[in-house]
Protein backbone atom coordinates (compact mmCIF):
# COMPACT_ATOMS: atom_id res chain seq x y z
CA UNK A 1 0.00 0.00 0.00
CA UNK A 2 0.79 3.35 -0.61
CA UNK A 3 0.53 6.50 1.05
CA UNK A 4 -2.37 8.75 0.51
CA UNK A 5 -0.62 11.78 -1.10
CA UNK A 6 0.51 9.74 -3.43
CA UNK A 7 -1.91 10.89 -5.95
CA UNK A 8 0.25 13.80 -6.80
CA UNK A 9 -0.75 16.02 -4.16
CA UNK A 10 1.54 17.74 -2.02
CA UNK A 11 1.57 16.76 1.60
CA UNK A 12 -0.63 18.79 3.70
CA UNK A 13 2.30 20.82 5.34
CA UNK A 14 2.22 24.47 7.34
CA UNK A 15 4.06 25.69 4.81
CA UNK A 16 1.79 24.33 1.99
CA UNK A 17 -1.08 25.73 3.69
CA UNK A 18 0.04 28.85 4.29
CA UNK A 19 0.82 29.24 0.81
CA UNK A 20 -2.52 28.38 -0.67
CA UNK A 21 -3.48 31.46 1.74
CA UNK A 22 -6.22 29.28 3.84
CA UNK A 23 -6.16 29.66 7.20
CA UNK A 24 -8.58 31.58 9.79
CA UNK A 25 -10.26 34.53 8.46
CA UNK A 26 -8.85 37.07 10.43
CA UNK A 27 -11.19 40.04 9.93
CA UNK A 28 -14.58 38.88 11.64
CA UNK A 29 -11.91 37.99 14.56
CA UNK A 30 -10.34 41.37 14.96
CA UNK A 31 -13.82 43.18 14.89
CA UNK A 32 -14.94 40.70 17.94
CA UNK A 33 -12.21 41.94 19.22
CA UNK A 34 -12.23 45.18 18.79
CA UNK A 35 -15.68 45.39 19.98
CA UNK A 36 -15.00 43.35 23.17
CA UNK A 37 -12.30 45.46 23.95
CA UNK A 38 -13.87 48.62 23.65
CA UNK A 39 -16.90 47.07 26.24
CA UNK A 40 -14.48 46.17 28.53
CA UNK A 41 -12.54 50.07 28.48
CA UNK A 42 -16.03 51.31 28.72
CA UNK A 43 -17.26 49.31 31.87
CA UNK A 44 -13.71 49.84 33.47
CA UNK A 45 -14.10 53.52 33.16
CA UNK A 46 -17.51 52.78 34.95
CA UNK A 47 -16.52 51.03 37.79
CA UNK A 48 -13.11 52.94 38.02
CA UNK A 49 -9.99 52.32 39.94
CA UNK A 50 -10.73 51.82 43.88
CA UNK A 51 -8.21 51.31 46.24
CA UNK A 52 -7.94 52.18 50.02
CA UNK A 53 -6.04 53.45 53.12
CA UNK A 54 -5.68 51.32 56.03
CA UNK A 55 -6.69 53.22 59.17
CA UNK A 56 -6.34 51.59 62.77
CA UNK A 57 -9.38 52.23 64.94
CA UNK A 58 -8.32 53.09 68.30
CA UNK A 59 -8.89 49.98 70.09
CA UNK A 60 -7.46 50.03 73.24
CA UNK A 61 -5.20 46.88 72.93
CA UNK A 62 -3.26 49.03 70.03
CA UNK A 63 -2.80 51.84 72.23
CA UNK A 64 -1.82 50.55 75.31
CA UNK A 65 0.71 47.33 73.58
CA UNK A 66 3.75 47.15 75.79
CA UNK A 67 6.74 48.20 73.95
CA UNK A 68 9.59 45.84 75.70
CA UNK A 69 12.68 48.05 74.44
CA UNK A 70 11.63 50.52 72.54
CA UNK A 71 11.08 53.91 73.90
CA UNK A 72 7.22 54.61 74.20
CA UNK A 73 5.69 55.40 71.22
CA UNK A 74 4.71 59.00 70.99
CA UNK A 75 0.97 60.71 70.29
CA UNK A 76 0.36 62.79 67.82
CA UNK A 77 -3.39 64.15 67.34
CA UNK A 78 -4.31 66.00 63.92
CA UNK A 79 -7.41 68.12 64.67
CA UNK A 80 -9.75 69.16 61.71
CA UNK A 81 -12.10 71.47 62.49
CA UNK A 82 -13.96 73.05 58.97
CA UNK A 83 -10.37 74.69 57.81
CA UNK A 84 -8.44 74.46 60.32
CA UNK A 85 -6.25 71.89 61.12
CA UNK A 86 -3.84 71.90 64.02
CA UNK A 87 -0.86 68.82 65.03
CA UNK A 88 -0.84 68.73 68.85
CA UNK A 89 1.98 66.79 70.90
CA UNK A 90 3.73 66.91 74.13
CA UNK A 91 7.01 68.15 73.35
CA UNK A 92 9.73 68.12 76.66
CA UNK A 93 11.96 70.63 74.87
CA UNK A 94 9.26 72.86 74.63
CA UNK A 95 8.34 72.27 77.71
CA UNK A 96 4.66 70.78 77.36
CA UNK A 97 2.09 70.03 74.97
CA UNK A 98 2.64 71.78 71.87
CA UNK A 99 -0.25 73.29 69.38
CA UNK A 100 1.25 73.35 65.57
CA UNK A 101 -1.44 75.34 63.19
CA UNK A 102 -0.73 74.14 59.76
CA UNK A 103 -2.14 75.65 56.62
CA UNK A 104 -5.07 74.00 55.27
CA UNK A 105 -2.63 72.56 51.90
CA UNK A 106 -1.79 68.77 52.05
CA UNK A 107 1.61 69.55 51.04
CA UNK A 108 1.97 71.40 54.25
CA UNK A 109 0.71 68.83 56.12
CA UNK A 110 2.71 66.14 55.10
CA UNK A 111 5.39 68.06 55.58
CA UNK A 112 4.99 68.69 58.75
CA UNK A 113 3.99 65.26 59.62
CA UNK A 114 7.38 64.08 57.85
CA UNK A 115 9.37 66.27 59.84
CA UNK A 116 7.62 65.15 62.91
CA UNK A 117 8.37 61.48 62.15
CA UNK A 118 11.60 62.30 61.37
CA UNK A 119 12.56 63.36 64.64
CA UNK A 120 10.69 60.36 66.10
CA UNK A 121 12.84 57.82 63.68
CA UNK A 122 16.12 59.52 65.18
CA UNK A 123 14.81 58.66 68.99
CA UNK A 124 13.91 55.52 67.50
CA UNK A 125 9.62 55.69 68.44
CA UNK A 126 6.72 55.09 66.78
CA UNK A 127 4.49 57.98 66.53
CA UNK A 128 0.58 56.52 66.43
CA UNK A 129 -1.28 59.26 64.93
CA UNK A 130 -4.94 60.08 65.89
CA UNK A 131 -7.35 61.98 63.08
CA UNK A 132 -9.96 64.32 65.24
CA UNK A 133 -12.20 65.80 63.13
CA UNK A 134 -15.02 67.92 63.98
CA UNK A 135 -18.02 67.06 63.79
CA UNK A 136 -19.22 69.32 60.39
CA UNK A 137 -15.78 68.05 58.84
CA UNK A 138 -16.11 66.99 55.26
CA UNK A 139 -15.49 63.00 54.94
CA UNK A 140 -13.15 63.90 52.12
CA UNK A 141 -11.19 66.02 54.55
CA UNK A 142 -10.71 63.66 56.67
CA UNK A 143 -9.67 60.82 54.33
CA UNK A 144 -6.72 64.23 52.95
CA UNK A 145 -5.63 64.02 56.10
CA UNK A 146 -5.01 60.18 56.44
CA UNK A 147 -3.52 60.06 53.44
CA UNK A 148 -1.39 63.19 53.84
CA UNK A 149 0.00 61.00 57.15
CA UNK A 150 0.46 57.59 55.12
CA UNK A 151 2.54 59.45 52.37
CA UNK A 152 4.63 61.10 55.65
CA UNK A 153 5.34 57.23 56.49
CA UNK A 154 2.69 56.87 59.83
CA UNK A 155 1.44 54.23 60.40
CA UNK A 156 -0.98 53.08 62.15
CA UNK A 157 -3.14 56.37 62.10
CA UNK A 158 -6.44 56.25 63.74
CA UNK A 159 -9.43 58.05 63.45
CA UNK A 160 -11.34 59.25 66.44
CA UNK A 161 -15.26 58.95 66.65
CA UNK A 162 -16.19 62.59 66.88
CA UNK A 163 -17.22 62.26 70.21
CA UNK A 164 -13.99 60.78 71.39
CA UNK A 165 -12.39 63.35 74.00
CA UNK A 166 -9.08 62.85 74.10
CA UNK A 167 -6.95 65.10 76.54
CA UNK A 168 -3.84 66.88 75.97
CA UNK A 169 -2.71 65.13 79.26
CA UNK A 170 -3.33 61.53 77.51
CA UNK A 171 -0.60 62.41 74.92
CA UNK A 172 2.55 60.72 75.75
CA UNK A 173 5.85 62.93 75.40
CA UNK A 174 7.99 63.59 72.68
CA UNK A 175 10.58 63.39 75.15
CA UNK A 176 13.40 64.47 72.93
CA UNK A 177 16.19 66.08 75.11
CA UNK A 178 18.53 66.32 71.67
CA UNK A 179 16.15 67.69 69.46
CA UNK A 180 17.68 70.24 67.52
CA UNK A 181 14.71 72.63 66.88
CA UNK A 182 13.26 70.77 63.76
CA UNK A 183 10.03 71.88 64.41
CA UNK A 184 9.17 75.46 63.81
CA UNK A 185 6.90 76.66 66.65
CA UNK A 186 3.44 77.43 66.43
CA UNK A 187 3.92 80.98 64.93
CA UNK A 188 2.71 80.16 61.59
CA UNK A 189 6.03 80.11 59.47
CA UNK A 190 5.02 76.46 58.66
CA UNK A 191 7.00 73.22 59.40
CA UNK A 192 10.91 73.43 57.97
CA UNK A 193 12.13 70.29 56.82
CA UNK A 194 15.57 71.08 58.04
CA UNK A 195 16.80 73.03 61.65
CA UNK A 196 18.10 76.01 60.22
CA UNK A 197 19.46 78.34 62.62
CA UNK A 198 18.50 82.24 62.30
CA UNK A 199 21.30 84.67 61.78
CA UNK B 1 -25.95 36.70 19.41
CA UNK B 2 -22.88 35.00 21.41
CA UNK B 3 -21.99 38.44 22.04
CA UNK B 4 -25.29 39.70 23.36
CA UNK B 5 -25.47 36.94 25.73
CA UNK B 6 -21.84 38.07 27.14
CA UNK B 7 -22.90 41.71 27.40
CA UNK B 8 -26.00 40.67 29.21
CA UNK B 9 -24.17 38.52 31.50
CA UNK B 10 -21.25 41.02 32.34
CA UNK B 11 -24.01 44.01 32.42
CA UNK B 12 -25.92 42.03 35.20
CA UNK B 13 -23.01 41.16 37.25
CA UNK B 14 -21.82 44.93 36.98
CA UNK B 15 -25.14 46.20 38.36
CA UNK B 16 -24.83 43.49 40.87
CA UNK B 17 -21.59 44.58 42.14
CA UNK B 18 -23.05 48.42 42.29
CA UNK B 19 -26.13 46.94 44.41
CA UNK B 20 -23.13 45.20 46.83
CA UNK B 21 -21.60 48.42 47.10
CA UNK B 22 -24.74 50.01 48.00
CA UNK B 23 -25.51 52.29 45.15
CA UNK B 24 -23.44 55.12 43.76
CA UNK B 25 -20.99 56.71 46.11
CA UNK B 26 -18.41 60.12 45.44
CA UNK B 27 -15.29 58.55 47.02
CA UNK B 28 -12.94 60.73 48.28
CA UNK B 29 -9.36 60.84 45.58
CA UNK B 30 -6.35 59.98 47.08
CA UNK B 31 -3.04 59.52 45.57
CA UNK B 32 -1.69 56.83 48.06
CA UNK B 33 -3.27 53.42 48.75
CA UNK B 34 -3.37 50.08 48.23
CA UNK B 35 -5.22 47.62 46.05
CA UNK B 36 -7.13 45.23 47.07
CA UNK B 37 -6.05 41.72 46.98
CA UNK B 38 -7.14 38.02 47.84
CA UNK B 39 -10.02 36.41 47.23
CA UNK B 40 -11.88 36.63 50.90
CA UNK B 41 -14.97 39.04 50.15
CA UNK B 42 -14.42 42.39 52.28
CA UNK B 43 -18.03 43.38 54.76
CA UNK B 44 -18.93 46.67 52.85
CA UNK B 45 -19.88 49.33 54.93
CA UNK B 46 -21.60 52.16 52.57
CA UNK B 47 -22.54 55.80 54.05
CA UNK B 48 -23.84 57.75 51.48
CA UNK B 49 -26.55 60.19 51.01
CA UNK B 50 -29.91 59.42 50.46
CA UNK B 51 -31.38 59.13 47.13
CA UNK B 52 -34.40 61.54 46.06
CA UNK B 53 -37.65 60.57 48.25
CA UNK B 54 -35.50 58.00 49.57
CA UNK B 55 -35.12 58.85 53.44
CA UNK B 56 -38.75 60.89 53.13
CA UNK B 57 -40.53 57.65 52.55
CA UNK B 58 -42.71 56.46 55.91
CA UNK B 59 -40.32 54.47 58.06
CA UNK B 60 -37.49 55.09 56.68
CA UNK B 61 -34.16 53.87 58.16
CA UNK B 62 -30.70 54.64 58.98
CA UNK B 63 -31.16 58.43 59.04
CA UNK B 64 -29.17 60.52 61.00
CA UNK B 65 -30.31 63.40 62.61
CA UNK B 66 -28.79 67.17 62.11
CA UNK B 67 -26.97 66.09 59.20
CA UNK B 68 -27.79 68.75 56.26
CA UNK B 69 -29.26 65.70 53.95
CA UNK B 70 -30.34 62.39 54.79
CA UNK B 71 -27.38 59.63 55.50
CA UNK B 72 -28.17 56.35 54.38
CA UNK B 73 -25.83 53.22 56.04
CA UNK B 74 -25.60 50.04 54.54
CA UNK B 75 -24.06 46.81 54.86
CA UNK B 76 -23.06 44.75 51.90
CA UNK B 77 -25.99 46.90 50.18
CA UNK B 78 -28.65 46.07 52.59
CA UNK B 79 -29.57 48.93 54.55
CA UNK B 80 -29.29 49.30 58.49
CA UNK B 81 -32.07 49.97 60.92
CA UNK B 82 -29.55 52.13 62.57
CA UNK B 83 -26.23 52.31 64.25
CA UNK B 84 -27.08 50.05 66.77
CA UNK B 85 -28.11 46.96 64.47
CA UNK B 86 -24.48 48.16 62.46
CA UNK B 87 -22.56 46.91 65.68
CA UNK B 88 -24.51 44.19 66.21
CA UNK B 89 -24.58 42.73 62.56
CA UNK B 90 -21.06 43.25 62.53
CA UNK B 91 -20.74 41.22 65.39
CA UNK B 92 -22.81 38.21 64.14
CA UNK B 93 -20.63 38.93 60.93
CA UNK B 94 -17.09 38.47 62.76
CA UNK B 95 -16.49 41.40 61.25
CA UNK B 96 -12.93 41.56 63.63
CA UNK B 97 -12.04 38.48 61.83
CA UNK B 98 -12.98 39.63 58.28
CA UNK B 99 -11.46 42.86 56.24
CA UNK B 100 -14.02 45.99 56.56
CA UNK B 101 -14.50 48.23 53.43
CA UNK B 102 -16.02 51.92 54.68
CA UNK B 103 -17.15 53.81 51.88
CA UNK B 104 -18.23 57.12 52.53
CA UNK B 105 -19.33 59.98 50.33
CA UNK B 106 -17.02 62.31 50.30
CA UNK B 107 -19.31 65.55 50.42
CA UNK B 108 -20.66 64.00 53.62
CA UNK B 109 -19.54 65.92 57.16
CA UNK B 110 -17.91 63.72 59.24
CA UNK B 111 -20.77 63.75 62.05
CA UNK B 112 -22.80 61.31 59.57
CA UNK B 113 -19.58 58.61 59.54
CA UNK B 114 -18.49 58.82 62.73
CA UNK B 115 -21.26 56.55 63.66
CA UNK B 116 -20.33 53.83 61.25
CA UNK B 117 -16.66 54.12 62.35
CA UNK B 118 -17.78 53.37 66.09
CA UNK B 119 -19.93 50.54 65.24
CA UNK B 120 -16.98 49.25 63.76
CA UNK B 121 -14.37 50.04 66.69
CA UNK B 122 -17.38 48.51 69.01
CA UNK B 123 -18.03 45.48 67.08
CA UNK B 124 -13.87 44.65 68.01
CA UNK B 125 -12.35 45.93 63.81
CA UNK B 126 -8.86 47.04 64.25
CA UNK B 127 -8.15 47.86 61.23
CA UNK B 128 -10.62 49.96 58.64
CA UNK B 129 -10.08 49.99 55.20
CA UNK B 130 -11.41 53.71 54.04
CA UNK B 131 -12.15 52.89 50.15
CA UNK B 132 -11.17 55.62 47.43
CA UNK B 133 -10.85 56.58 43.94
CA UNK B 134 -7.20 56.70 42.76
CA UNK B 135 -6.18 59.68 41.88
CA UNK B 136 -5.50 60.37 38.55
CA UNK B 137 -2.53 62.49 38.67
CA UNK B 138 -4.05 65.87 36.92
CA UNK B 139 -5.48 66.91 40.59
CA UNK B 140 -3.19 68.80 42.54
Amino acid sequence: MRAKHARGQSPRTARAVYESGAGPNMTPMVDVVMVILIFFMASAAILGPEWFVKSSLPVRAIASEPLTDALPPVQLKISLDGDRIVLKYQDAAKGGPVSEPITPDRAQLAAALRTLRERARSERRDIITLIIPSADTAYERVVSAHEAAVQAGLEPVGIAPADLDVRDEDVKSLDGSEVTGGTSAASGDGPQASPDPAP
Amino acid sequence: MVLIVFYLIVGRLASQTQDERGGKVTLPTTAVGTIPQGDERPLIITVRLAAQGEGTQPGATGEIENAPRVVVILLDGERVKDVESLSALLKALNAAERRVHLRADRAIPYLAVAPAIEACRAAGVASLRLVSQQATGNEP
